[in-house]
This record gives structure tokens, C-alpha cells and sequence, in this order.
């Protein structure tokens, strides 16, 4: 039964609605225009019942089927097996906790570094160890100088308030104080003496002086030289215009200039480069051979 | 001296880590079980839509029982990116495609899709639906249908997401789901009108011989 209203051209823009309608997807407008144009329309309405037919059909089909039981089972045993295995977290506390476990392992290796540093500082075995390395090539000679200079100089904190240079000079004693004055005049003005004292290594005794720039750790090592000690087998590495000849050697990180005067050997040992060291030790051995003539005087 | 307060303090600190571990760990256990029970009561009610849909997708109930514990092992592993508010179902869905998309590729069984121009060979036909039919004759009715549009007429018509959900879920425009919808509902209607058709012969050739 035709209605008033029908229309070809109508029906099928209607048609291309129904679709939609059907999805209840249409706007309140259209949704209305194709409502009435329906109600009027017999050939759209059961159009627009086929294929509400077929999508019944399928909906029901489809959710006749039902999970197994098992299936949700499996999947609760599942998420509550990575809960208490801590094999994986799923949300934002687990990455707080592998942030705090990159934390350990940061602290771990700092504490480890540390612990190192603590057995270098403070067990003798290790600092012998450590000397023994560092001067293993070496002439022997020269090891007397770098030996103190390590474990003096390197293997110890300073404090951070630098003693007075008159202090420093008490502890070793009045004939001392005019040097620890005339070394730090000689050297360059960044250096400050953070230790001038007797000392003791390895079964000999040493005056030394320890001095420090921002950057850099030198020492002035003065002992009483034993038989059959002598640079005089090695080739001088200061020029040929220079008094004292001083015979300079790198170990590892270190420069070591020695030179002898009077029944003594003296060195100086830093973490300068070679050049640094050696033109310090040229300006400080005049100086220092002066001294000790004047001691030994 | 130096040594032993450096330990002694070192031992403190570890040993304090350790405790903040500890309380860490329980603290993560606490908020977990009861995540965990936030996630089972938002996600499993979703179980039975989840099944169905992949159980069409896939066609075997076995791949289907796996992917959805896939999807299920993923969506708690994403827990904690999944905004409070926002559909649940939706989001699931979502898993579910991209798994389900996976186990195809995995697998190679998914059968090409058919070109448009039989589509539109088939479309052509407004065949008449039948009121009853079984649900197993509908659902081999659906399975012939190519997989894009089969995945269409199953967020779109079965588990009633809007065309946007769908778009979201497939990852497709708009527009998309909408052309896919309508050649989808045709297509069945056909698959339908043949079944019944068959199903009417098959009737009246029994009428016929009780006649």
C-alpha cells in the first residue's frame, strides 16, 4: 500500500540512513525525518525490519556461546601467579620500584667504590701493595722519594683547614722553619703547604713537606741517604746549567725528580706532568742542597 | 677508627635501604592485591563479550581461549595506564583486536579478504530474511563473512559499541566503519537468505516426501 508521501528519490536517501538508524547513530533531526517518513512509508519500514531482522539473528547467535568456565579460572590464576612472583608489576609502584632498585644498585657501587677507597687509605697491606706496583719499575732509588710521597701524601685526607705554615714548621723543629718559607716562596703561588713533618716508612725516616694546589699534590721528601743509594748510574734529566742534576722518572700518574746533596737524598714527587715537576724541582734543589749543607755545617 | 665508623655508617645506610625495601615491597604487595581486585572487578565481567568476539574472529575455541588470556595478561600488565572512567570494555576490545590481529599474522590462517568488486556484485540484492533460524546456521553465516567486516558487524551490531568506539578499536575512520557496517549487514543477509533458502528447499524436500 503506497502512502502520500511515497517517493522514489525519498525512499532511497531514507535507505541510506537506515543503516544508521539502526545503529541508533543519527542525529535527533534526521533521527526524527526518518522516524516520520516510516511511520508513512510501508516498503522502508520493512526494509528498515530486514535488516533489524539479521542483526537480531546475529546478535543472538553470537552471545549464545559463553567463556568456559575454565578459561576465567586460568586467567585469575594468572594475574594472581604475577602478583606474588613480582614478575611483573602493572602499574606505577613498579617503577618507583625499579627506580629505588637502580638506587640500590647506584649506592651498592658507590658503597663498593668507597669500601675500596677506606681498605687504600687504611689497611697497610693494601698501601703496600699499592706502592709496590706503582714503583715497580723503577730504579730503587727513586722509590725512596715516591714511596713516602704515597704514603704520606696520597693515602690521607688533609683537612680542610690548612695548618699555619708556622705550625707545620714547629713540628719539625726550629731549623726547619726558614725552609718551609723559603720552599713555598719558590713555588708557584697556588701551592699551599698543607703538611710539613717527620715521618716514617719502610724502616727510614723523612722530613716532609706536602704541598697542594686546587688541582694538584706535591711533595718535597728529604732522607738520609744509605749505602750504595746513588742516582749516579742514571742520565741527569735537568740541563746542563743547572747545579744539582736531578734525575726525574714517571710512575704511573707520578713524576719523580730526585737529586742528592750532602749524604741526603730529596725529591720531589707530584701528579704534575714532567715538564711541571722538574722545572719546580730545578727552582727547589739549589735551595733545598743549600740547607742541607747548612744542617750538615 | 676511621675504618670501622665508615663500615659501622655504611652498615647503617645498607641496612636502612634494606628496611625501605622491605616496607617498598609490602607496600607494593598491599597496593598490588588491591589493584589487583580493582582490575578483576573492571576487566572479567568483559570475559563472555571478550570470548564470543574472538571466538568469531578466530574460529577455533582454543585460539580464542588463548587470546583472550593474552588480552587479559596485557590489559592487567597496562593497569596502571588505563584512565579510571574511561570504558573498560572499550579498552579491552581494543587489546583484543590487536591479539587477536597477532595470533592471525602468527598463525597465517586468515583467509583473504574478498575484492570490492564481488562485494558489490553481492549487494546488489535486498533478499528477503527468515524469522527463525538456528544460531549455528547464523553464526556459519557470519564466519563467511570477510574478517574486516565480520570484525565490523561484531563491535557494531553484537557487542552495540557506537561507530566511534569502533573506529577507536580498529583503529579505522569513521567513515570506514560506517561503509563496512552497511556492506557487512548486506552480506549476511545474503549469507541468510541462502541459508534459509537452502534450509526452505531442504524443509520442503521433506515436506515433500512426507506428502
Amino acid at each position: 500500500m503506497n502512502t502520500i508521501n511515497f517517493n522514489e528519490a525519498v525512499c532511497k536517501q531514507i535507505r541510506t540512513q537506515l543503516d544508521h538508524y539502526l545503529s541508533n547513530e543519527l542525529s535527533v533531526e534526521t533521527n526524527q525525518e526518518v522516524m516520520k517518513h516510516l511511520e508513512a512509508c510501508a516498503a522502508c519500514s520493512q526494509e528498515l525490519e530486514a535488516r533489524m531482522r539479521v542483526k537480531n539473528l546475529v546478535r543472538r547467535a553470537v552471545q549464545s556461546e559463553t567463556a568456559p568456565p575454565a578459561l576465567r579460572q586460568q586467567i585469575e590464576g594468572r594475574i594472581r601467579a604475577s602478583e606474588s612472583l613480582f614478575s611483573f608489576m602493572p602499574f606505577s609502584p613498579r617503577w618507583a620500584l625499579a627506580a629505588a632498585a637502580a638506587v640500590v644498585v647506584v649506592l651498592g657501587g658507590v658503597m663498593a667504590l668507597r669500601w675500596r677507597t677506606n681498605r687504600l687509605y687504611d689497611d697497610a697491606g693494601a698501601q703496600a701493595e699499592y706502592i709496590r706496583a706503582v714503583s715497580a719499575r723503577l730504579p730503587r732509588v727513586e722509590t725512596v722519594g715516591l714511596a713516602d710521597h704515597l704514603h704520606c701524601a696520597v693515602f690521607r685526607r688533609f683537612p680542610k683547614e690548612y695548618p699555619a705554615e708556622a705550625v707545620a714548621a714547629q713540628q719539625l723543629g726550629p731549623q726547619f722553619v726558614q725552609l718551609v718559607s723559603n720552599v713555598k716562596e719558590k713555588m708557584p703561588g697556588e701551592y699551599r703547604v698543607v703538611m710539613a713533618h717527620r715521618c716514617s716508612y719502610a724502616g727510614r725516616h723523612y722530613v716532609h713537606f706536602v704541598l697542594k694546589s686546587d688541582s694538584n699534590l706535591l711533595s718535597l721528601v728529604i732522607t738520609e741517604k744509605q749505602p750504595g743509594e746513588s742516582f749516579g748510574e742514571m742520565e741527569a734529566s735537568s740541563g746542563s746549567e743547572v747545579s744539582v742534576p736531578i734525575y726525574q722518572v714517571a710512575a704511573k700518574r707520578f713524576e719523580v725528580a730526585g737529586f742528592e746533596s750532602q749524604g741526603y737524598l730529596a725529591f720531589i714527587v707530584s701528579d704534575l706532568d714532567r715538564k711541571d715537576n722538574l722545572q719546580i724541582a730545578e727552582n727547589l734543589a739549589p735551595l733545598v742542597a743549600g740547607f742541607l749543607n747548612s744542617i750538615n755545617g | 677508627m676511621r675504618a670501622l665508623q665508615g663500615i659501622a655508617g655504611e652498615a647503617g645506610r645498607a641496612s636502612g635501604l634494606a628496611v625501605a625495601n622491605l616496607l617498598g615491597g609490602v607496600l607494593v604487595l598491599f597496593f598490588q592485591k588491591a589493584r589487583s581486585e580493582e582490575f578483576e572487578a573492571a576487566a572479567l565481567p568483559h570475559l563472555n563479550d571478550l570470548f564470543r568476539t574472538a571466538r568469531r574472529l578466530l574460529g577455533e575455541q582454543a585460539a580464542a581461549e588463548d587470546v583472550v588470556q593474552e588480552v587479559y595478561l596485557q590489559a592487567w600488565k597496562s593497569f596502571h595506564r588505563f584512565e579510571r572512567g574511561t570504558n573498560c570494555r572499550a579498552w579491552l576490545f581494543t587489546i583484543l583486536f590487536n591479539a587477536a590481529h597477532h595470533y592471525r599474522r602468527k598463525w597465517a590462517g586468515s583467509a583473504a579478504s574478498e575484492g570490492d568488486e564481488d562485494l558489490e556484485e553481492k549487494l546488489r540484492y535486498t533478499p528477503p530474511v527468515p524469522e527463525t533460524l538456528m544460531d549455528e546456521e547464523v553464526l556459519a553465516a557470519l564466519d563467511r563473512v570477510p574478517p574486516d567486516f565480520r570484525a565490523v558487524v561484531l563491535l557494531a551490531d553484537v557487542e552495540e559499541f557506537s561507530y566511534k568506539e569502533v573506529a577507536g578499536i580498529l583503529k579505522i575512520p569513521v567513515g570506514t566503519v560506517m561503509s563496512r557496517l552497511s556492506r557487512a549487514r548486506k552480506l549476511l543477509r545474503d549469507e541468510l537468505a541462502a541459508v534459509a533458502q537452502s534450509y526452505g528447499i531442504k524443509k520442503a524436500s521433506q515436506g515433500g516426501q512426507e506428502a
